[in-house]
């Protein structure tokens, strides 16, 4: 097995809240290797973005962030903030959802392509610019050369979303974070977007991170995945064995409400409830007072994450007490 | 269903009609809704015409969820405004309940808007935040001539329906509640005014997926429980399989098919609609997605292509497509596709499974 191209260990994340201080990351470990596709899953506000902003250290300035992020052997946490400006965008590079958060309005799109390589790898503007072109033909967007005198508005949401990617992709990243790049595509224009990334991930041999609330996009995507629940990993392993043999109760519930063909006619068996308060957990398994499995011992201490198999973990207290998991994803045809 | 929870007393004749659904007067065959030929342009400042909705026309059954599906911008909540006379249409007619909506000897708009109710998408946005719940709720019935103790009764009535128990709820202020509890209020003033068909645009696409599972088995219930009619908007096929009885799929501001959910699903024969099932997630690692069924994203609704509208992203078009719009067939699986009919000089339109071979795209 190769070395690990990230190395997250005991991540942390504390905000000063209204009463107080709050923790949003309660120790998030994972390691993902070069050419491999993590995906990050779990509903909203369990913690997803905060854990790639983390990465980046890209989190509000009253926030305090402690744990170890290692990437490609850059110890990101003890960085000094201008080198931290120069793995921004080489080493590691970020897409969005909203593309406007990337792109800026007041440029054409092959400007700023060509501008980012410049200030990364010293290029002339002519070898710039050419990049620029290869980088739109590279994430096909039809037509590349026109295109590059395009403005952001100018460009439909599945062209902006491609030359947001081809920025990321400028300056060659090693890494790539992509928080839910496709949630506000039509699925139409996600299953391309998902196809390109898949192809671009084969091609580059990058790391991805990629952060998704959809199981089904997870299905497309990722090698293995990493499911969150308020500021916690409670499972990760390969995609198998996490969508198709969930251990954790939440991840189960998870994939049991998502909406697919063969529930026609059942009703759905939805998780009670809804998830806590950041600022008010309860005691030990954070998902504890949602679980049908709950008992006693599930509030006493916060559970590990036990290893189910080399590379599947699963953190809840009654692992091995609970029925063997019920294939989900896997049984499910279109 | 709500009146007989409600303890009696003098109530006015308004409060009465609030009461209880406005009466069946069409019978159990007469359609819930007849919407033909509907049209709403809107014009742009530079001259340009959005072609939004052009030509709609359908039926919903009493009792029935008819899902409607197609990608944005294709003019689902426009039609859904039309259907509440949220806006008004440039043309076509709409019956309910075998009422002609707005014409004399007709229902009057007023009365549409009461017997039928609307969900949106954003839950955040639809409640006042300087509402309590109770007061969030009640509104519509005041507006509508109930007297305080009779709104605040239906305020909790509902509140009840949608699981939110009233002695809890009544007096929160939506910062206080979870997006999915969020949702059940706005149901909840929806049911308020004892609607006879609720219009659910997006009604559960922003919330996480075990709170949608939560809200789509409540929004089964009260369909039973009331006997409400639904027209259930969403761009999300599986959730719409889930729900439907039967679908509309719509594309640039016109229904391309339109039939049975298992028909739709099971064999669909517009190739918009194989392309939208295609465009799935596999939901499975092992089996995934290889090709996209469709390429770039849908075009503008002004100045859409002659002929039909899908022409430009058609693995199958012809020339024929590009000359002649095709029309919408009748019978209950209905086809807006010249190579489904056989008449009309498309080269697949003669084979058995036109576009099994042909469209490049496996469900
Ligand atoms: N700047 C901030 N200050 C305080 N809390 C924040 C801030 N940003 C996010 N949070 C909180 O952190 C939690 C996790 O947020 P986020 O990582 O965005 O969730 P996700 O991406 O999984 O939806 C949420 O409860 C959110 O309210
Ligand atoms: N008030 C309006 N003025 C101009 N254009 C509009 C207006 N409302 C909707 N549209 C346009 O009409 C088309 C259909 O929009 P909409 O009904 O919201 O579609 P959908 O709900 O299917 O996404 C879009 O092109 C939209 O931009
Ligand atoms: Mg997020
Ligand atoms: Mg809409």
């Amino acid at each position: 097995m190769s070395k690990p191209l990230v190395q997250v260990s005991d991540l942390r994340v504390v905000v000063r809240g209204a009463d107080g201080p709050v923790t949003i990351l309660h120790g998030v470990d994972f390691s993902l290797e070069a050419g491999k596709v993590l995906c990050v899953l779990g509903e909203s506000g369990s913690g997803k973005s905060m854990t790639m902003r983390a990465l980046m250290r890209l989190v509000p300035r009253s926030a305090t962030i402690s744990g170890r992020v290692l990437i490609d052997g850059v110890d990101v946490l003890a960085l000094r903030e201008r080198e931290l400006a120069r793995i921004r965008g080489s080493l590691v590079a970020m897409i969005f959802q909203e593309p406007a958060t990337a792109l800026d309005p007041t440029f054409t799109i092959g400007h700023q392509i060509a501008e980012t390589v410049r200030a990364h790898e010293g290029a002339s503007w002519a070898d710039a610019r050419r990049r620029a072109l290869d980088l739109l033909e590279l994430v096909q967007v039809p037509s590349a050369a026109r295109r590059l005198q395009a403005y952001p508005h100018e460009l439909s949401g599945g062209l902006r979303q491609r030359a947001m990617i081809a920025l990321a992709l400028s300056c060659r990243p090693k890494v790539l974070i992509a928080d839910e790049p496709t949630t506000a595509l039509d699925a139409t224009v996600q299953i391309q977007v998902l196809l390109l990334l898949r192809e671009l991930q084969r091609e580059l041999g990058m790391a991805t991170l990629f952060v998704t609330h959809d199981v089904g996009v997870a299905c497309e995507i990722a090698d293995e995945v990493a499911v969150m629940y308020a500021g916690r990993i409670v499972e990760r392993g390969s995609t198998e064995e996490v969508l198709g043999r969930a251990g954790h109760p939440y991840a189960r519930g998870l994939l049991r409400s998502v909406v697919t063909s063969d529930l026609v006619g059942t009703r759905l068996v939805p998780i009670d409830g809804s998830p806590p308060e950041l600022s008010a957990l309860p005691p030990g398994c954070s998902f504890a007072p949602r679980c049908n499995h709950a008992i006693e011992r599930c509030s006493a201490a916060v559970p590990e994450l036990a290893a189910l198999s080399a590379s599947h973990r699963v953190r809840c207290a009654r692992l091995g007490e609970l029925e063997p998991a019920i294939p989900h994803a896997q049984e499910v045809s279109t | 269903m709500l009146q007989r929870a409600l303890p009696s007393r003098s109530r006015t004749p308004a409060e009465e009609a609030l009461l209880a659904p406005m009466p069946d007067v069409g019978g159990p065959r007469q359609p819930l809704l007849i919407v033909d030929g509907l049209v709403k342009h809107f014009a742009l400042e530079d001259g340009a015409v959005v072609r939004a909705v052009d030509g709609v026309g359908f039926r919903v059954a009493k009792g029935e969820t008819l899902g409607v599906v197609g990608e944005s911008g294709c003019g689902k909540s426009t039609m859904a405004r039309l259907l509440m006379q949220l806006a008004r249409q440039d043309a076509g007619t709409l019956v309910f309940d075998g009422l002609e909506v707005g014409s004399r000897g007709g229902m009057s708009v007023r009365d549409l808007q009461r017997s039928a109710q609307m969900v949106f998408q954003d839950s955040h946005a639809s409640l006042n935040p300087r509402l309590t719940l109770e007061q969030t709720i009640a509104f519509g019935p005041r507006a509508a001539g109930a007297g305080r103790a009779v709104a605040r009764e239906l305020a909790h009535e509902t509140l009840g329906l949608v699981g939110l128990a009233p002695l809890v709820f009544a007096g929160r202020y939506p910062h206080e509640l979870s997006g999915g509890q969020r949702q059940r209020v706005n149901i909840a003033r929806a049911l308020a005014m004892s609607p006879r068909l609720l219009i659910l645009d997006e009604s559960v696409s922003a919330l996480d997926k075990s709170i949608e599972a939560q809200i789509l088995n409540l929004l089964q219930d009260l369909r039973e429980r009331l006997a409400l009619t639904y027209v259930f908007i969403s761009h999300d096929l599986n959730v719409v399989r889930y729900v439907s009885d039967r679908v509309l799929v719509m594309y640039l501001g016109k229904v391309v098919e339109i039939g049975p959910v298992r028909d739709i699903y099971d064999a669909p024969r517009h190739p918009y609609t194989r392309a939208l099932l295609a465009s799935r997630p596999s939901m499975d690692p092992r089996r995934r997605r290889e090709h996209a069924p469709l390429s770039g994203d849908p075009p503008s609704p002004i100045d859409p292509p002659s002929g039909c509208r899908f022409r430009t992203r058609c693995a199958i078009a012809d020339a024929v497509c590009a000359r002649i719009e095709p029309m919408l067939a009748q019978g209950p699986h209905a086809v807006a596709c010249h190579a489904a009919d056989p008449a009309s000089g498309h080269p697949l339109a003669g084979e058995a499974a036109p576009f099994a071979a042909h469209a490049g795209v496996v469900s």
